[in-house]
């Protein structure tokens, strides 16, 4: 039993040895991923060495790897990069510090040898971080059970030219960096720069992190132009702005806190100074949204609110929290637009009007600027000439205003004897009309005198459409209408328009002409009574005519004796009937009793009046006087008066030459014409009456055809020579208004 | 209550001598045989972690957080404890003493790394005495430690030759000769 007791023992002692020897065994999963002797770069298993750094400085009678003064972040980051342009061993000794320190086992590690451009920035942000965090003992004894060497010998002359880590035991004198919970991460020797520690360190330092901000502005109305962190605001809006501050990385915050403020640009004052708390990776917070801004009515133009906010640290590596916010984002203006802009307006209810019509002009002034206008005063003007009305200027316009009148009601012009084709102008002006504009004026707005002479038919009927039944067949039945100027209303409540006495037919359409001796209302209105139309059933009377075919004689009087053309005097001579071929020109005073055909092949000229007698001592002193044209009967401008019955096959012009566009200046002499007219087309031209300022003088028509008595007394056509006149029917005609 | 003399004959004290030197040679070739195994370094990592001691883990980062008292409290207690094995000792006293070399009491620090010495006589605490006898501006002391430092460094260290040429160089740096 003793025996077996004693070799129980003897195995629980052997292996208490061996278990005892093996505290101090290398990591099972290696340093940085690397077996003991493997070189971290290489992985070449190399056993023989030196230290990574060789300890060439004197500090204090003690042999080490750095110069004493290492107590800073710049200053170790400075001698280990400094290094990368060392030998062999320094550029391995370096390129192992950076990529280790660089590295967050086991997920991501680094061994690029030399370490890229990218690699040691971050390396320096490392470190800086850690120097900011205060995570860095520069110097503190610190026992470990791992060492690393340089494999190689002194210079990188020989050797594997790698570092690599081993098993070993020791307390020596080493610079600590730790993570942001305070637990060492990495320690270099003093005496030989080796990276030394045990299987709880060589993790992962704090990674860097740099925050950006940014401030958002708003005022709920949207304009053209506005950005995040630029707007226009205006009197009343309420400026909203929204700070936000960003970890952009590339890690956490971990333990850092990211303080900010609001910097008030205008008023260069510095608002709070809160703590916004920790922020994961690319994490934004909206730190501040509380400040709200109701802009004053009478904020002034430009007048700017700005905001931007403060953060500290701006980075991991930012040196330390002393009341300065060594972050910023860009400022966030609201810019006032309170300026007003006024704009003068002026209307008027026609553009055209004629002697005796009223004109209102309406004057308006409206403020489209974002801010109330000052007493702005107005006035107007017709051309050079200052007007004297009342007006409610000078007046304040609110802003956006709209139109608004500064007349009581508008300005009522009655044209008196301004000649047609002059013109009644009328502008509003405003003063000021903005901070920057003295003066405004609205369009000049003008109002034409016009004229729209008349045609007045007397003692009969007008007929438009058919034809002369000689001249082709079938047009007779050929479409026609009549078609004057609207008629107006005049100051005594009657109407001036073109009308007939009786009745007014047509195979067409009849526009704006009156019947009955009315003038023509409206289409559906008074004038319309003896208006007989083929066009429409419902008004105007539908007449319905299929035709409408008249004589015109000129087969009659094919044979008569011949006379030549030229200019032909109708007065004196005998009575007769004349064939003339060619263009004559008549004029002349009927003699008593006279009956005379004048049947022309060409066109006829009148130059002059063609007068009967002005009184008759007996029917059988009446005169006859007709013309038959194939061709044209034009009418010159002074002739004032033509007695007799005109008929052609051509157009009738009382206006000859005809001269277009016509003015005041054409035509002005009345034409009366006391007889009949038939034509193909009737050219009515002249631009006599219509004016004044009395309804009597504004009723005047430019032409008078005057059906008169003497064509049915005594007429050339049928040879009527009854000395004595007798009633032989007596019929009831309808009363005439 | 009566009392009892221990008699213990010779023939006793030699079987139990025996059975113990038995087991520390079994210890012994138990560790030989891990050195043996890990004196051909690896390819391969090795198969188990290599922490510090728990309490010495906690008295240096006790004393890297620079909670100093509370370090050298937990390092007494430790000291104290009948159950801390020897090397504990040892590194309990090392960290003891680093704990007064950074509060500047480099006078104290030599004598716990004294009686670290006095525990082990290592390479590791012969550097320290001499690095803070240094410190302290006793280059005597610290010649004498740079010296015992060269002769205790152990045999295969890969940095044996790098570290004999640095400690000779401190030895001349001091006045004295290596």
């Amino acid at each position: 039993m003793k025996r077996i007791l004693f070799g129980i023992s003897l195995l629980v002692a052997f292996v208490g040895g061996y278990s005892a020897t093996t505290v101090f065994a290398f990591p099972a999963a290696g340093v940085y991923g690397r077996g003991e002797y493997n070189g971290y770069i290489t992985n070449t298993h190399d056993t023989a060495g030196v230290d990574v750094f060789n300890p060439s400085y004197n500090n204090g009678g003690v042999m080490e790897a750095f110069p004493s003064y290492i107590n800073s972040a710049g200053e170790f980051i400075s001698f280990v990069e400094g290094k990368l342009s060392g030998n062999n061993q320094e550029k391995s000794g370096a390129a192992f510090i950076i990529e280790s320190m660089l590295s967050t086992p086991p997920t991501a590690i680094y061994r690029n040898r030399p370490p890229t451009a990218a690699q040691k920035t971050t390396w320096e942000n490392i470190i800086k971080t850690a120097e900011a965090g205060g995570h860095i003992v520069w110097r503190t004894n610190f026992s470990f059970t791992i060492n690393s060497y340089y494999q190689g010998n002194i210079g990188g002359t020989s050797g594997t030219n790698d570092d690599a880590f081993f098993d070993n035991s020791d307390t020596s004198a080493a610079m600590l960096f730790k993570d942001d919970s305070g637990n060492v991460k990495y320690a270099i020797k003093w005496q030989c720069a080796n990276p030394v520690g045990n299987s709880t360190t060589f993790g992962a330092l704090q990674q860097p992190w740099a925050a950006t901000g940014r401030t958002v502005v708003t005022d709920g109305n949207p304009d053209t132009g506005d950005t995040a962190n630029a707007i226009t605001t205006r009197p009343g809006d309420t400026v909203h702005f929204d700070h936000y501050v960003k970890n952009n990385g590339p890690a956490a915050t971990g333990n850092d806190n990211i303080w900010y403020s609001i910097l008030d640009q205008s008023n260069a004052t510095i608002k709070g100074g809160q703590n916004s708390g920790a922020y994961s990776l690319n994490q934004e917070k909206l730190v501040d949204n509380t400040e709200n801004i109701v802009v004053p009515s009478n904020a002034a133009n430009g007048t700017q609110y700005c905001r931007k906010v403060l953060w500290s640290w701006k980075n991991s590596w930012g040196g330390g929290d002393n009341g300065t916010r060594d972050g910023y984002g860009a400022v966030a203006c609201a810019t006032v637009t309170a300026d007003y802009s006024l704009f003068p307006t002026t209307t008027v209810d026609r553009t055209t009007a004629q002697q005796g019509d009223t004109i209102n002009f309406t004057y308006t002034i409206r403020n489209d600027g974002d801010a109330a206008s000052p007493a702005a005063s107005c006035y107007v003007k017709e051309g050079a000439t200052y007007l004297t009305l009342t007006m409610t200027c000078p007046q304040s316009f609110p802003a956006h205003s709209g139109p608004v009148a500064v007349t009581a009601t508008p300005e009522a012009v009655t044209v008196t004897n301004q000649a047609p084709g002059s013109q009644i102008c009328r502008q509003l002006f405003v003063t000021p009309a903005s901070s920057a504009v003295n003066n405004r004026g609205s369009a000049n707005v003008c109002v034409t005198i016009v004229k729209t002479p008349l045609v007045s038919f007397l003692g009969g009927d007008v007929w438009a459409g058919g034809g002369f039944a000689a001249v082709a067949p079938g047009t007779c039945a050929n479409p026609a209408k009549i078609t004057t100027s609207p008629s107006r209303g005049l100051s005594d409540g009657s109407r001036a328009g073109s009308g007939v006495a009786y009745g007014a037919f047509a195979l067409d359409k009849i526009t704006n002409f009156g019947s009955a001796s009315v003038a023509l209302v409206t289409a559906t209105g008074v004038g319309d009574a003896w208006t007989f139309s083929n066009i429409n059933p419902s008004n105007l009377g539908f007449f319905g005519a299929p035709q409408h075919c008249i004589n015109d004689y000129a087969s009659t009087y094919a044979s008569a004796p011949t006379l030549g053309a030229g200019t032909i005097d109708v007065g004196g001579g005998t009575s007769g009937a004349w064939k003339i071929t060619g263009n004559p020109t008549l004029h002349g005073t009927m003699s008593a009793g006279l009956q005379k055909v004048y049947y022309v092949i060409g066109d006829v000229t009148i130059d002059a009046d063609l007068t009967y007698p002005a009184s008759y001592a007996s029917a059988a002193d009446i005169p006859s006087l007709v013309i038959i044209a194939t061709g044209n009967i034009n009418v010159a401008a002074g002739v004032a008066q033509m007695d007799g019955q005109f008929i052609t096959r051509g157009t009738f012009y009382t206006c000859s030459p005809k001269v277009e566009p016509a003015t005041i200046s054409t035509c002005t002499t009345q034409l009366n014409v006391n007889g009949s007219v038939s034509s193909t087309n009737l050219d009515i031209f002249r631009t006599a009456g219509s004016d004044g300022i009395t309804p009597a003088t504004q009723k005047v028509p430019a032409e008078v055809f005057n059906m008169s008595p003497e064509v049915y007394i005594k007429n050339a056509l049928n040879q009527t020579t009854q000395t004595t006149i007798t009633t032989n029917n007596v019929r009831e005609l309808p009363p005439r208004f | 209550m009566s009392k009892h003399k221990l008699q213990i004959s010779k023939k006793q004290v030699v079987t139990v001598l025996g059975v113990v030197g038995a087991l520390l040679i079994a210890a012994g070739a138990g560790g030989l045989l891990w050195w043996l195994q890990h004196s051909q370094a690896p390819q391969t990592p090795a198969a188990t972690a290599s922490p510090l001691p728990k309490n010495v883990n906690d008295v240096q980062t006790l004393r890297l957080q620079g909670n100093y008292d509370e370090a050298q409290k937990k390092t007494d207690d430790a000291l104290n404890n009948s159950k801390t094995s020897t090397d504990e000792k040892y590194m309990l006293y090392i960290q003891q003493g680093s704990t007064f070399a950074d509060q500047g009491n480099f006078q104290a620090a030599a004598d716990s790394y004294t009686k670290a010495e006095g525990v082990k006589e290592t390479y590791e605490v012969a550097t320290l005495l001499a690095t803070t006898y240094t410190k302290a501006g006793s280059k005597d002391k610290a010649i004498e430690y740079y010296k015992k430092a060269i002769t205790l460094i152990p045999p295969n260290y890969v940095l044996g030759e790098s570290d004999k040429a640095t400690f000779e160089q401190d030895i001349r740096n001091l006045g004295g000769q290596p």
